[in-house]
């Protein structure tokens, strides 16, 4: 299975250039994608989720495209985990999650949701409404709904967003564990050196690494302090992408 | 888990529900009395609710809508997979809530109305009617949940539903969220199958209408939405029911059934058989007690029937389940047995009509006193003379 990126840009309303000639290949595995914020990453998930359509560029999984005719079930093998997720109130976790588990097309759709809420730790809560849940908790039915299905593509937006360390770790191990191919954006660069086996770097809407963390790694200063080098290695690599 | 099924168990149509039946229960018992012992007129009766009922079911459909409806089909609105059919869910559950409260209440009612001996007479089209008039009302609410997407949305769905129906009366459309009513006696009539095809139409359309226009994206092409929905709304109306009295009630089909008690034969029609024993066991206990006045009492009926035509000569009754089932019983048998035909003059007007009026209101006083016991068991020959007036009057063709 190949996720292709093709010349991808947009811009917003504002003329904000979100999206710049963005172009990539993904494969089976997780792939980190960093930037700071406003580097256009919620905007490279929404378009490769088929939630947002680029003024220009393409995005295909084995080389049918995800938007135009006959995407749907193209798209229905992505599945997204946005940044932001409003969570209707009053229903239950169970339900919420079988129900778009049903809307990607799963058939056993209830079986589905209460493995996926098994598999990020909410066993206990599938009976509970969302809104009686933590802001963390919610994370994790976010990341449930976009497991449930078993998607091929899996897009993770900030998902460590509110978890604690304990969970943090085992979303980590569950990344891990998933089948397929997994973008996952992300602030934290524990996260991302310890899931991710690619790491690209988004800055203002471009492209401006592609490599592996230990790549991104060497690319550190001499005298970075231990534990830290991947974070230093990107903001140095921010920098000279700022001046040049 | 499919769309219905989530809606039913998550929406909040299921608190709304017992809103409705409350509201609905009000109608009926604050209504005409007559509903105690007619089936149809209670349910009919209330149906007058209905303004009401759908503006609270478009009320808390419009909540769903944009309090838990919106965030699920955030995510899904570009993708084309399936969430139109989550939309439609939501539309259709809180219409099913809505039904099953209206049938509960009309459950309860027919219950209380079969205790009390009252006439059961089912109308086939009630169902059908109300099931599409809240459909509508739920389609309205989601379209303008969708629309507003904030805590505004109830009530401003609530309002415009009652509203945008008092605006729609003068386009011929008084069954927008509204069966027919009836507030008379509903025996031997019954709903006019175009009439009600079209009133269940009106409501089907106007509320996939407004579905459609939600499902193609609302909150970039709202006022383009609305506008079609009420243009399409305003050509069915003009098309469709131009002509059609959406709240005709006919006679029932089916023909005609007599039921005989003693001397009495009371003839009218087969769907109101079990009142027409009823109201022929009366019409004989009377006609018994006014064996001795000395009158010619005559012992073939005809049950009058709303929107048939009377014709000149039998004796015709305007009889209701309540006239034989309460104190008005003695008034009621007295008004029945005073006239011994129906006379031209009284159907069509003539210099003889207001005698004729004069002289059947003397016999019917007197008969009322007699049934209550305070006058002697032959009639006055007054009395006598007036009925032999009203027996001769012209009853021609």
């Amino acid at each position: 299975m190949k996720v292709s990126v093709s010349q991808l840009s947009h811009a917003y309303g504002s003329g904000r250039r979100a999206l710049e000639d963005v172009s990539f290949e993904l494969v089976s595995g997780v792939t980190a994608l960093v930037g700071i914020n406003g580097a256009g990453k919620s905007t490279l998930l929404a378009a490769m989720a088929g939630t947002l359509q680029p003024e220009r560029g393409e995005v295909t999984l084995d080389s049918r495209s995800i938007s135009g005719r006959g995407s749907r079930a193209v798209i229905s093998r992505v599945a997204l985990m946005p940044q932001h997720m409003t969570m209707p109130t009053g229903v239950k976790t169970l339900d919420y999650v079988a129900l778009l588990a049903w809307m990607r097309g799963a058939k056993n759709a209830r079986g589905l949701a209460v493995e996926a809420l098994d598999r990020v730790g909410l066993a206990d809560q599938r009976d509970n409404k969302l809104s009686e849940l933590s802001g963390g908790m919610q994370r994790r039915v976010a990341l449930a709904q976009a497991l449930a299905v078993g998607p091929d593509v899996l897009l993770l937006d900030e998902p460590s967003t509110g978890l604690d360390p304990e969970q943090r770790a085992r979303m980590v191990a569950l990344l891990r564990d998933l089948d397929g191919c997994v973008l996952l954006s992300s602030h934290v660069m524990e996260d991302v050196t310890d899931a991710a086996n690619r790491i690209l770097i988004l800055h203002e809407g471009r492209l401006v690494h592609d490599g592996t963390p230990a790549d991104l790694v060497a690319l550190a200063p001499m005298e970075t302090r231990s534990g830290r080098e991947a974070e230093q290695a990107f903001l140095q690599i921010i920098a000279r992408d700022r001046q040049k | 888990m499919k769309p219905t099924t989530f809606w039913l168990k998550n929406g909040i149509g299921r608190y709304g529900a017992v809103v409705l039946v409350g509201i609905q229960a009000y109608f009926i018992i604050s209504g005409d009395p007559s509903w105690q012992y007619e089936w149809e007129l209670g349910m009919r009766l209330s149906l007058k609710a209905f303004p009401l009922l759908c503006a609270v079911v478009a009320g808390y459909a419009a909540y769903d809508a944009y309090r838990s409806l919106d965030p699920v089909v955030e995510h899904f609105r570009h993708h084309r997979l399936r969430w139109r059919r989550t939309v439609a869910g939501l539309a259709l559950a809180d219409a099913l809530w809505a039904f099953l409260a209206v049938s509960a209440s009309q459950a309860i009612s027919a219950l209380w109305i079969l205790r009390t001996g009252g006439v059961g007479l089912p109308d086939p089209w009630f169902p059908i009617e109300g099931f599409a008039s809240l459909l509508a009302a739920s389609c309205f609410g989601v379209f303008w949940g969708l629309v507003i997407r904030g805590p505004a949305a109830p009530p401003v769905a609530a309002v415009l539903a009652f509203s945008f129906r008092a605006f729609s009366l003068p386009l011929g459309l008084d069954n927008l969220f509204s069966p027919a009513t009836l507030v008379n006696s509903a025996v031997g009539v019954t709903r006019a199958p175009d009439d009600a095809i079209s009133v269940t139409a009106l409501n089907l359309s106007f509320g996939l209408l407004l579905l459609a226009a939600a499902c193609r994206g609302v909150r970039t092409t709202a006022v383009w939405a609305t506008g079609v929905a009420m243009a399409a709304l305003t050509v069915f109306g003009a098309v469709f029911l131009l002509g059609s009295q959406g709240t005709a009630f006919v006679p029932t089909a089916g023909g005609t059934s007599c039921s005989r008690s003693a001397q009495v034969t009371l003839c009218g029609p087969a769907s109101a058989g079990v009142f027409l024993d009823d109201a022929a066991a009366a019409l004989a206990g009377a006609r018994q007690d006014l064996n001795s006045s000395g009158l010619p009492l005559p012992n073939s009926f005809q049950l009058a029937t709303p929107g048939e035509l009377i014709k000149p000569g039998r004796p015709v009754v305007f009889l209701r389940p309540i006239d034989v089932r309460t104190s008005r019983k003695p008034g009621a048998m007295a008004q029945a047995l005073s006239l011994p035909r129906v006379c031209t003059s009284l159907l069509q007007g003539g210099p003889d009509t207001t005698q004729l009026l004069e002289l059947q209101s003397a016999v019917e006083g007197w008969m009322r006193s007699r049934l209550a016991g305070n006058e002697d068991a032959t009639a006055p020959p007054s009395i006598r003379q007036a009925y032999a007036n009203l027996a001769a009057c012209e009853a021609g063709p």
